[in-house]
């Protein structure tokens, strides 16, 4: 013993010492050292286009000689992982984020504002991305490049619609529904449920032009059980997506609502008012599986009212409109592909007065015929990679977006609408046609909930997604113009009670 | 064979140590340092550690936030119903196989059962039930026991429906350290006690409890550990919908809820959960060890 243990005890002790210094300077700052087994590698943050992307590398690779690493991950959990790829020795020199997670990566320094990038091509590419779409902390920098646009909207299938009013062609029908106010659209919706419940055929006017149901029910129109599809259990199809209508009356993007004032978050509660008087109407007017599908336990159940539920009824021939976005195509197409090339957006109307909508130039005709269109994830490039592992992140954005083959890898491979989408894009996906036809007319609103407190996260689905599902959606009877108040107050206030924390 | 530990204690041990040091002091350690800077999860707010050192501030926070608080009560009020209705049940089950004869194998095997299934498929499994089985069973047209329907809906009922969750889950396993317990009690005492003409209650209140204390200590310790610290099945029954975070969860959540996501705070809220629940633990070893006896 002796000599020797006392050796073993110091070595044990050193071991322990030099493993916890090892791990301590983990987290301390680091020189960046050039990769070894790869040139530069990529952290696709999208599940989407997640095996596309896969194979456009490897044909980038065949082209460039260049070994890329590539790391693709798609879920809620997408932000710890991208933290822990951050901290570790081998970062990504190309990650995906968004204004949810620009403030994280903008306060350590990590991002790359791209007016200053080095190379000389992604920087013009950053600064023709239009002003609406870019992403920044507070509206001075361009961090990344879009990924794509998403935008959603009231999906319709348009042969639904030539049985109901027996049309030959439903395009009138769709142009006036877009034009309409949104007493008119709540006169539709009266309408359709009365032809559903009690098979009355009176008719509905829309934009000055009249309408009539169909005088009997066809095999599609007697499947219906209700207006709209409602998902009740998912707080996030109403808490941000229809919250982020309301927003759109006061905020022009989501940069805005991130540096909101609080005389503009008290801005909000007219806008919401008139949201919560919308969700009463859908809610009143939900397709069920078999009836209508009422307010109560039942209406937030998951098994009841889930996601998937709502995509099923819609694509069932049960609801008249699914209020999603684009992202539900492939939903749709696993449960009922007949009705895919007959999609399209109806526009999410709003009972606004001008007076609620505080945007330069929006009035309310306007804001009743837009969809939200937004990008979902930018590529951002990680400064604290080696200079040469940048420009090669660079020059593969740059190949991705101005090459006639890395455009096309977008649109075929990816199935993503192009944030510089020209009339010239056509896809197979209906609904990504409509959103570019909504785009090139203009009317598009943008995605201000993404700036609300924590995202969604936070604010979207904890404060007023919450409110509606645990009081509101849960039980039966009416709502009063007294809950419409109490609703938007509640939100305006878990809004501000969060505002000034840091 | 004192010589062989004498000569191999450390050789044997220092992989033990250096893996616990690794990935269990070390990370606490740096934990404890984290919770009192405002650290982001890859950077520190000004740069360095010492220019973000806030003090104590995180922790004042914590006991400014509602829902730090509702989660701290929600999840006594949980451990304390769950921790009673799993050693209640797993003792009972434990005392009925007494009698369960030849098929003890059978019943000990299918008790066990639920405790093989992860806590978020239990989880989803149990939100059906309630969902579905419950509300069709105790509802309008069935038993009407209002209490009973929509369990998840609620911030109350939903308690119930975790510790009857949990209980399903867990009494199975604390049946078996209860039986193992009572295999080692000694038949000779039963049988002075009956030579005494004491009844079944009196057997067992001063046979099988006193003799079953150090199982009874190491179930307790367990239930009461796994109780305070239940995750997965509150997020797949409720996710913290209808006022139901307990405090793994809310943790979880300080960090989802900010912008720049606020590590610090949450570290600061894991320390003084840590606190909580190494203090609950002591005390409760400290009182159940005291009253152990020997054969």
């Amino acid at each position: 013993m002796g000599m020797k243990g006392t050796w073993r005890r110091w070595t044990a002790g050193a071991a322990g010492l030099a493993l916890g210094t090892l791990l301590l300077s983990g987290c301390g700052s680091q020189e960046a050292k050039a990769p070894t087994s790869y040139d530069f590698y990529i952290f696709n943050g999208k599940s989407e286009n997640a095996e596309a992307m896969e194979e456009v590398v490897d044909r980038y690779e065949a082209e460039t000689g260049l070994t890329i690493r590539l790391f693709s991950l798609g879920t809620t959990d997408v932000a710890e992982t991208l933290r822990s790829e951050m901290n570790s020795s081998a970062k990504p020199a190309l990650f995906s984020t968004n204004i949810g997670g620009v403030m994280e990566w903008s306060e350590s320094g990590a991002i790359l504002d791209l007016n200053e990038a080095s190379d000389p091509e992604l920087k013009a590419l950053a600064a023709e991305v239009p002003e609406p779409l870019r992403l920044s902390a507070d509206g001075s920098q361009n961090y990344g490049i879009p990924y794509n646009i998403e935008g959603y909207g009231l999906i319709v299938d348009t042969r639904m619609v030539e049985e109901l009013f027996n049309l030959d062609n439903p395009d009138s029908f769709l142009e006036d529904f877009k034009a309409a106010t949104y007493d008119e659209f709540e006169n539709l919706v009266n309408g359709v449920d009365a032809y559903i419940t009690n098979n009355q055929a009176g008719d509905v006017t829309l934009n000055g032009e009249t309408y009539t149901f169909a005088p009997s029910k066809t095999e599609l129109t007697s499947q219906l059980t209700g207006v709209f599809a409602e998902a009740g259990a998912e707080k996030w199809t109403y808490g941000d997506h229809m919250g982020n209508m309301a927003m759109n009356a006061v905020f022009s993007s989501a940069v805005d609502a991130r540096n909101a004032s609080e005389e503009q978050v008290d801005e909000l509660q007219a806008p919401l008012e008139k949201l919560a008087q919308t969700l009463d109407l859908y809610s009143l007017h939900a397709a069920g599986m078999n009836g209508p599908l009422e307010r109560g336990p039942s209406y937030i159940n998951s098994s009841t009212a889930s996601y998937d539920v709502s995509v099923q009824l819609f694509s069932g021939g049960k609801a008249l409109f699914l209020k999603q976005g684009n992202w539900v195509y492939p939903n749709i197409e696993k449960l009922n592909p007949d009705i895919l090339p007959t999609l399209t957006f109806l526009p999410i109307k709003l009972p606004l007065e001008q007076s609620d909508i505080k945007i330069e130039g929006l009035t309310v005709e306007q804001f009743n015929q837009s969809v939200p269109q937004f990008v979902p994830s930018y590529y951002a490039i990680n400064t604290r990679v080696t200079q040469r592992e940048q420009e090669l992140a660079q020059q593969f954005l740059v190949w991705l977006n101005t090459t006639e083959e890395g455009r096309r890898t977008i649109v075929e491979d990816f199935q993503f609408i192009p944030y510089n989408a020209d009339e010239n894009v056509k896809f197979e996906n209906t609904l990504n046609n409509s959103l570019i036809e909504y785009q090139l007319a203009g009317n598009t609103l943008s995605n201000p909930f993404n700036g609300s407190p924590a995202g969604g996260a936070y604010w979207g689905q904890e404060v007023f997604g919450s409110i509606l599902q645990e009081r509101y959606y849960n039980r039966a009877g009416e709502w009063t113009p007294e809950d419409y108040r109490t609703i938007a107050e509640q939100a305006v206030q878990g809004w501000k009670d969060v505002m000034y924390e840091t | 064979m004192s010589g062989y530990y004498k000569k191999w204690f450390w050789p044997l041990a220092l992989p033990g140590l250096i893996l616990f040091a690794a990935v269990v002091l070390v990370p606490f350690l740096i934990g404890l340092f984290y919770s009192f800077t405002a650290w982001r999860g890859t950077y520190f707010v000004g740069g360095s550690a010492w220019s973000s050192f806030v003090g104590l501030e995180n922790y004042a926070r914590i006991f400014q936030s509602r829902q730090f608080l509702h989660s701290l009560v929600y999840t006594l009020q949980f451990t304390a119903m769950a921790v009673i209705s799993i050693s209640v049940a797993g003792l009972l089950l434990a005392l009925m196989l007494d009698y369960a004869g030849k098929r003890v194998a059978l019943f000990r095997t299918i008790f066990f059962l639920p405790n093989l299934l992860g806590g978020l498929a239990l989880g989803f499994i149990w939100q059906f039930i309630y969902q579905n089985v419950f509300n069709r069973i105790f509802g309008e047209g069935g038993l009407n026991i209002e209490f009973l329907t929509n369990m998840t809906q609620d911030s109350t009922k939903n308690l119930f429906a975790l510790v009857i969750m949990v209980t399903w889950q867990m009494a199975g396993y604390m049946m078996i350290i209860f039986i193992a317990g009572l295999n080692n009690i000694p038949r000779d005492l039963y049988e002075a006690g009956s030579l005494d003409g004491v009844n079944m209650w009196t057997k067992f209140r001063y046979i099988t409890l006193p003799m079953l204390m150090p199982s009874i200590t190491i179930v307790l310790f367990l239930t009461l550990a796994s109780s305070l610290k239940l995750l997965d099945q509150n997020v797949a029954l409720t996710n913290g919908s209808f006022n139901t975070s307990m405090l793994s969860l809310q943790i979880l959540r300080t960090v989802r809820y900010t912008q720049p996501p606020d590590y610090g705070q949450a570290q600061a809220q894991a320390v003084v959960f840590f606190i909580l629940v190494a203090i609950i633990g002591l005390i409760q070893v400290y009182i159940t060890k005291k009253k152990e006896v020997d054969a």
